[in-house]
């Protein structure tokens, strides 16, 4: 008994059972956040119902704090995107699209087979004038699980499908049955195409942004710098993210038109 | 040149020290003076008498004199004026006859001190009417009624007041306070101000601390700027004062009245009133007074679609600056669908009078020919009415922008064929744009997903170093004493149940008693040709049966092994589980 416990595969399972149950301990402890999220609904259907734009801004805006601070309290960038549609939607009422088109995006990554999000997005990038980008790459169309799935969801099946290959490859080792063989193989491939999916978003995909206050296309990193183009680039614009400069303050980014140049940081929040 | 100076120096010293000498040759000082400034008729006048001097000069006391008449006093107190020095602090303590109001000289008093006489210079002094029944006021009460001739003359009065309006709106301040009002000190034992707590109403500043002096009484002012709030009438009191008066001795004691002073005023009475709803116009944000507004462009007249257009607009006027905000202007007609404003509402800077506000916006459309007529609302509170003021109009040129891409939809129409519709009707539209409804979140949805983050990559390592785990634990057993006895029972039973006589039994029958050999440690390893065993022990014994078996075999003869041969296998098989073993059988 006392060789299984030096072994560092059981220690290592003991470590991650104690951390499952701290963290269980600790979400007991946490506070119930049903009364905030009900305040923010009431708020919300509220301000959908005012007659008048001051009391109808009054009561967006309250609704939509308590968002904000639920998504800074919780941060659930690996959940079900439905927070973040809601306060993408009360940006929407506040008129304020570029925000709105941030949180927008941000939900559709979350919940990309949700028609409803994709709807809203139209709407909001309408209100500004903007064209969305409906193309799709061939190894987006190859790969189309990687974008039909979000990562969280990728993330899980990932995960899923290992535990289910080491249990499969486990039961081959001690039985040397042909079956469980081939259907750990079959596992393993599907874990290696999802692992291969997931570097990609981590490594290689390119960040994403929204502007969302309407900023000018500088050559380079600085206002002293010519611009890119005469006109400023439209707040809610979608930006690939190419570069930070030195400083940090500002990024080289890619318009939807093929335009290379930069913008100050403040300008633009990433999806 | 240096004798010069040094003679100069000298000089110095020697004027330095000829002025210092008298000083420091004065070795006794007289002070005389009345003991307080609060002196009524009819009082005996008390003084004190400081004399500094040193410490080898005694004070004749019986040598006080005022104006040559001879001045008794008593020794207060003696004490040194520092740790190590000479000289010494002597008070006596004095008294003479009541005085008439008015003002009065206090003559030189005049005493020896060692050989000589010294002097105290003159001062004068103010005998006040000290009747205590003047200063009852209306508002308060004084209870102080002693009977100790200290007491008679106690004042002390303490009112609430209300200074500005006490029908204020929401928004508007007024001033409120105590005042205290006396000639005494007080021993404070309970005190209610509920007036400075103003409940209800919002406190504005921290409290206004305010002294003075009228007419000989000290006056201690406490107020508070408080401001409307929530409409509804707001009574704060009764307040109440109490504790007890007392003066200071010539000892610098306090000596306290008999009867303790107690003072209750009635309660005060603030109404908020709401604004009133007739007549309100639609801009109205709650700002209170009469504004003059006056907007100025900042940018350029000319810009293109998108670019930043900036105005100021500075109000200046009767009212309360500081807390003056800028009405909406998101939804004044010519604003909504033209402008887009700034996501941060102006908060405004006062510069004296004026309060400045600037107000970015970019023009959504090319269609947009000016900066409209903005109105501007705030409530008179004096005149109790609705003051509209509107601002004209600013040509504003703006062109479209480069590159617009085709399928944008056509230009709204321009701002001036918009038909003037009631603003009520504008202000009170609510978003004409659908869209979906919010999801109804619960706490699950703040969550992220279980084995959805990065840390579920994890089962990576943890599934390879099961493996290794199970690796390592199939080495293990495999390196645990096998019960070989088993395996060389379980092939002699295979061989005895193998069809009799084939290839198959024979080759069981000596697998079984090569493993029996190897389990009784007679043998190494059971892969041994059965030719190279020993030829005498149980080795022997194997020997002989298998390659008697092999001889009829070979030699082509069928059904061998026998079931004699059987038997003898058995039989060998059971001599070799009798056998003690040495330490190779679990």
């Amino acid at each position: 008994m006392k060789s299984y416990l030096r072994d560092p595969f059981v220690i290592v399972c003991l470590l991650a059972v104690f951390v499952c149950f701290i963290n269980i301990i600790k979400n007991l402890m946490e506070e119930n956040p049903a009364k905030q999220l009900q305040i923010a609904q009431e708020q919300y259907i509220a301000g959908e119902q005012a007659t008048t734009a001051m009391e109808r801004k009054k009561l967006f805006n309250e609704a939509l704090q308590i968002f904000l601070q639920l998504d800074e309290k919780y941060q659930p960038q690996f959940g079900n995107g439905k927070l973040y549609f809601d306060i993408a939607n009360s940006f929407f009422q506040l008129e304020e699209f570029p925000l709105a088109i941030l949180y927008y995006e941000r939900t559709v990554a979350l919940r990309p087979r949700d028609d409803k999000v994709g709807r809203n997005l139209a709407i909001a990038q309408q209100q500004l004038k903007l064209v969305p980008d409906n193309t799709v790459s061939p190894f987006q169309q190859l790969f189309f699980f990687h974008n039909y799935l979000s990562l969280p969801e990728r993330l899980q099946l990932f995960s899923c499908l290992a535990i289910i290959a080491v249990g499969l490859g486990s039961g081959f080792f001690w039985t040397k049955n042909l079956w469980l063989y081939r259907s750990a193989l079959g596992m393993g491939v599907l874990c290696g195409l999802l692992l291969l999916s997931l570097g990609y978003t981590h490594y290689i995909s390119p960040e994403r942004g929204i502007l969302i206050q309407a900023s000018s296309l500088y050559r380079d990193s600085g206002e002293q710098y010519a611009k890119v183009r005469e006109e400023p680039l439209i707040a809610g614009m979608n930006l690939k993210v190419l570069d930070v400069s030195y400083s940090g303050k500002w990024l080289q980014v890619q318009t939807p038109e093929g335009l290379v140049g930069y913008v100050p940081n403040s300008s633009v929040r990433l999806i | 040149m240096k004798n010069i100076v040094m003679t100069i120096a000298l000089m110095g010293v020697c004027i330095c020290l000829g002025i210092a000498t008298p000083i420091l040759a004065a070795e006794v000082d007289v002070h005389a003076d009345v003991e307080s400034r609060e002196l009524f008729e009819n009082m005996p006048v008390k003084g004190l008498i400081t004399i500094t001097h040193p410490r080898n000069i005694a004070i004749d006391d019986k040598s006080f004199k005022m104006e040559k008449a001879p001045l008794t006093v008593s020794l207060v107190k003696e004490e040194p004026m520092t740790a190590t020095g000479d000289l010494v602090m002597s008070i006596y303590s004095f008294e003479i006859g009541p005085q008439p109001k008015g003002a009065h000289s206090l003559p030189s008093v005049s005493v020896k001190a060692g050989s000589k006489e010294y002097r105290s210079i003159p001062t004068t002094y103010q005998i006040k009417d000290g009747s205590a029944s003047d200063t009852v006021p209306a508002q308060s009460s004084v209870a102080a009624t002693t009977s100790s001739s200290v007491d008679s003359s106690v004042v002390l009065r303490f009112e609430p007041f209300i200074e500005g309006p006490s029908t204020l709106y929401p928004g508007q301040q007024t001033l409120v306070g105590y005042n205290y009002i006396f000639n005494v000190n007080l021993d404070t034992t309970g005190e209610e101000t509920p007036l400075l707590e103003a409940k209800g109403l919002i406190k504005i500043g921290d409290k206004i601390v305010k002294e003075g002096e009228n007419q000989g009484l000290s006056i201690l002012q406490i107020a508070q700027i408080v401001q409307g709030d929530n409409p509804g009438e707001y009574s704060f009191g009764p307040s109440h004062l109490e504790g007890k008066a007392y003066r200071l001795n010539s000892m610098g004691q306090r000596v306290y009245a008999k009867q303790k002073i107690s003072i209750n005023t009635p309660s005060l009475t603030i109404k908020v009133e709401p604004f009133p709803a007739a007549d309100k116009p639609i801009s109205f944000n709650g700002a209170l007074g009469n504004f003059t507004w006056q907007v100025k462009l900042l940018t350029p007249a000319i810009v293109q679609v998108g670019d930043e257009v900036s105005l100021q607009i500075d109000a200046t006027g009767k009212g309360n600056l500081a807390s003056l905000s800028l009405p909406e202007l998101c939804c004044q007609p010519g604003i909504s669908g033209f402008f887009r404003l700034s996501d941060l509402p102006p908060v405004g800077t006062v510069e004296g009078t004026i309060k400045h506000f600037v107000v970015t916006l970019r023009p959504l459309t090319d269609a947009v020919k000016e900066i409209p007529s903005l109105e501007f609302s705030s409530f008179d509170p004096d005149e109790k009415k609705y003051v509209i003021v509107r601002s004209e109009p600013i040509p504003l040129k703006v062109k479209p922008a480069a590159n617009q891409p085709s399928n944008i939809p056509k230009p709204t129409p321009a701002q001036s064929e918009i038909p003037q519709r009631d603003w009520k009707d504008q202000w009170n539209q609510t978003s004409l744009i659908a869209i979906e409804g919010n999801y109804p979140l619960s706490s699950t949805d703040l969550q992220d997903f279980f084995l959805g983050t990065w840390w579920s990559l994890l089962v990576l390592p943890i599934g390879i170093g099961a493996f290794i785990f199970q690796i390592n634990l199939k080495r293990q057993l495999e390196k645990m004493p096998k019960r070989v006895a088993e395996q060389g029972n379980v092939l002699l039973q295979s061989a005895l149940n193998a069809s009799p006589g084939s290839a198959e039994q024979y080759r069981l029958l000596q697998k079984a008693l090569l493993v029996k050999l190897v389990e009784r440690q007679e043998l190494g390893s059971a892969d041994i040709a059965v030719e190279l065993l020993a030829t005498s022990g149980m080795q022997g014994k194997v020997r002989s049966l298998l390659l008697a078996i092999e001889e009829k075999r070979f030699s082509g003869q069928v059904g061998y092994p026998n079931a004699q041969q059987l038997k003898e296998a058995q039989e060998i098989v059971a001599e070799l589980d009798a056998l003690d073993t040495k330490g190779g059988e679990l």
